[in-house]
């Protein structure tokens, strides 16, 4: 817990010089002072413990939100410290390592992507529990055992990074830039990879086709919710949200808006979606944005299939990863019903200015719980 | 992260040193009496062994290594407790405890990988648990009607996080009751209970019973599960390699094969890596300074040297799988029951102690020696 704080505060020192910029913008942007936008971001800290980018990536900078209506958020650095208490480091495998989560969901009844493979540094094994490490032996399996299309991605990555989509390309495999490679070069590829050396190798998920219709794409956009289960053994929500991809995006990852995807505000009783927000083009907060902007169509109100069957994978999916506490799921809603796609024990809170009040006070309430419970 | 847990291993093992500095003392005076020998002499001992060997003086003279006689000279390719603890802090990432070191996980992760495991029957938390079908299960009312109905006539519970065999007992229907090994019974609502109220452990396992092979219950005499113990470590080059092996094995009524440092009055054998073959058991001496060879089985009365055991090579194939998929944990002591469907495993453990002791075969203290060289200096 120390070396976070300490993590934080070096953060903030190394950061200075940009968050004066970004403070400066958004003086400008609110046709405020600079000193009114400091004096809000200190309140914003204080209270809310809500760093300068926490405020200024959710729009909660701006001096004309009433600072009630920001109750319920958590900044980025206290939010990784309660979870800390709530994940014990020894479990972390279960979700952090996909190739753990992927077999122990299985294991234990939870839906998830087939998985075909792990690949590790000197050794793997497949599906069928065969260990391989001998190159030729990876080759083959490139050759003969994986589908016309299939996901690579790091076993511990995050927020997308390093995940690829694969499909054969006559006796080549095609990734989502178009490069191709032998089952040589891609073991190769894998096996040199700077920063990670551990691999899954799983099965391209879809959508519902409602979801691909709406959005127009049949990349896999997932829902993120947050579960927490309290010391009474009860799950709780504290956000919910889907995942939309623009563009040629193969992940759904917002990414601070760098990405240019989006998220969808749910109701996490109904599941329908409440609002599209999609960055700010100034960085600044979230623009609502009326329908999707790939489609045209009015989303807002839609109802996402299978909802019911969703919460209780939720909540099932929550109870089995104990005593794993809180984490942020990404569910995939394909036309099979939710798949698990991960398991997230460090999740950052969906902090905007646009929440109802009903949500508003919900999530107020789940954080004072979260952030109290001794 | 993990330096910094070594370094509080360390400070730990001086805080331990110094705590148990006067029941050392009395152990080492009485072992120079035993081996007619002055203390300086014995004092001279014991600090070579922990300067080359990271041997505690409990360690020295619970192992038999404190006897001067033996040569100094003779590499027993040992390890301490405290520096071995720290080269598996090495080799196993924190994160990745919980595959090992939760039954109730391992139990879960090795049937995904389709390595075999003791049926699960349910795990029992604080707050819920789950059945092997993946029901959770949080009221009550809903365990008792679990145990009275889902069980079989015998099953094994043991705490997920437990280890030594502490807290793992076996049940026997009896009627509507459950009776566990010391006899006492049970309702499904005592049971619970029981669990529930238990003061070191909140998570436990429920899983089946399983037997050894017949050859290895003809030859120990006991219908408890003994298991074989066998150390692997993965090189960087990906290979599995074995430190040592030995079975463990029940004397008395005990349920578990733990030795738990003689207390338990258990013995071990060590066992040829490559055929299987038992050597003479022994078991720790009544003075508490070494062990005791035994030349026959002393329930049995059964010469069990040179026996070998039953599905071998199916163990070391089981072995080998095994170490390979619990990566990035690199090394892990499995418990391993040799039944009559073959090996099963019962347990890996990320924190494992060395069997050291002088009575292992030259083959295979040279093999010890070359193990412990590698394993420690692998940067």
């Amino acid at each position: 817990m120390l070396l976070l704080r300490l993590e934080e505060v070096w953060l903030y020192i190394r950061n200075f010089p940009d968050v004066i910029v970004f403070f400066q913008r958004a003086a400008k942007r609110f046709n405020v002072s600079g000193l009114v936008i400091w004096k809000r971001a200190i309140v914003l800290y204080l209270r809310y413990s809500l760093g300068p980018y926490d405020a200024l990536e959710s729009g909660l900078i701006n001096p004309d939100v009433p600072l009630e209506e920001v109750r319920g958020s958590i900044g980025r650095g206290p939010s990784t410290r309660h979870q800390l208490r709530f994940s014990p480091r020894q479990w972390q495998c279960l979700s952090t390592d996909k190739a753990v989560f992927y077999a122990y969901c299985k294991a234990v009844g939870l839906p998830v992507p087939k998985l075909y493979a792990i690949l590790d540094k000197n050794v793997g094994w497949t599906a069928s529990s065969r260990v391989i490490s001998e190159r030729i032996e990876w080759e083959r399996f490139f050759e003969n055992d994986l589908p016309q299309e299939f996901i690579i991605k790091p076993a511990l990555g995050g927020e997308g990074h390093g995940v690829n989509l694969y499909r054969r390309a006559g006796a080549l495999f095609q990734d989502s830039s178009d490069q191709t490679f032998s089952a040589a070069s891609l073991y190769e590829r894998l096996q040199t990879d700077s920063t990670y050396t551990r691999f899954v190798i799983q099965e391209r998920v879809f959508n519902h086709p409602e979801i691909q219709r709406l959005t127009g794409t049949q990349s896999l956009q997932t829902v993120r919710i947050l579960t927490w289960i309290t010391k009474d053994g009860q799950v709780e929500i504290y956000d919910a949200w889907l995942k939309l991809i623009v563009g040629n995006n193969i992940i759904d990852n917002y990414e601070g808006g760098r990405t240019g995807n989006m998220k969808a505000e749910l109701d996490v009783d109904s599941g329908a979606i409440v609002a599209v927000l999609g960055a700010s083009p100034d960085g600044i907060g979230f623009e609502v944005l009326p329908v999707h902007p790939v489609t045209g169509i009015n989303i807002p109100g839609t109802v996402l299939p299978d909802w019911p069957s969703f919460r209780q994978l939720v909540d099932r999916a929550a109870h089995l990863l104990f005593p794993l506490r809180t984490i942020g799921w990404d569910v995939a809603l394909t036309g099979d019903g939710p798949v698990l796609i991960e398991g997230n024990i460090w999740w950052n809170a969906l902090n905007q200015p646009h929440w109802s009040e009903p949500r508003r006070r919900q999530r107020a309430r789940f954080m004072s719980r979260f952030t109290k419970e001794p | 992260m993990s330096t910094i847990r070594i370094h509080l291993l360390r400070v730990e093992e001086i805080w331990v040193y110094i705590r148990n500095f006067p029941e050392w003392f009395a152990k080492l005076r009485r072992a120079a009496k035993r081996f007619n020998v002055s203390s300086l002499e014995i004092w001279k001992r014991a600090i070579v062994l922990r300067l080359r060997y990271g041997l505690g003086p409990d360690e020295a003279v619970d192992t038999g290594l404190i006897n001067p006689d033996l040569s100094p000279d003779e590499d027993p390719g040992a390890i301490g407790r405290w520096r071995l603890t720290r080269h598996q802090y090495r080799f196993s990432p924190r994160p990745w405890e919980c595959l090992s070191a939760d039954k109730a996980v391992f139990y879960a992760y090795c049937k995904a990988l389709g390595l075999p495991v003791p049926k699960l029957y349910a795990v029992l938390d604080k707050d819920a648990g789950w059945t092997a079908s993946g029901k959770l299960i949080s009221e009550r009312a809903e365990w008792e009607r679990f145990f009275e109905n889902d069980l079989p006539q015998e099953f094994i519970i043991k705490p997920a996080l437990g280890a030594r065999g502490r807290g793992v007992n076996l049940y026997r229907r009896a009627g509507a009751s459950f009776q566990d090994l010391s006899g006492q019974t049970f309702s499904a609502a005592s049971l619970y209970e029981r669990l529930r109220t238990d003061s070191a452990y909140t998570r436990f396992v429920i899983q089946e019973r399983l037997f050894n092979h017949p050859e290895i219950q003809r030859l120990t005499g006991t219908q408890s599960l003994q298991t074989v113990r066998v150390q692997t470590w993965i090189t960087k080059d990906g290979e599995v390699e074995l430190y040592e092996t030995h079975i463990k094995m029940i004397l008395g009524n005990n349920l578990t094969d733990n030795v738990d440092g003689g207390r338990s009055g258990n013995m071990r054998a060590e066992l040829d890596m490559d055929s299987g073959a038992l050597a003479a058991p022994f078991v720790s001496s009544p003075d508490g300074i070494g062990f005791k060879i035994l030349p026959v089985h002393p329930v049995t009365g059964i010469n069990i040297t040179g026996t070998v055991l039953p599905h071998w090579s199916s163990f070391r194939q089981l072995v080998d799988r095994a170490a390979h998929l619990f990566l990035p944990i690199r090394t892990i002591g499995w418990d391993i029951a040799i039944t009559s469907d073959g090996p099963v495993l019962i347990e890996g453990n990320t924190w494992y102690d060395g069997c050291n002791h002088p009575h292992w075969s030259l083959v295979t203290r040279r093999h010890r020696a070359r193990f412990i060289s590698r394993f420690t200096n692998e940067l």
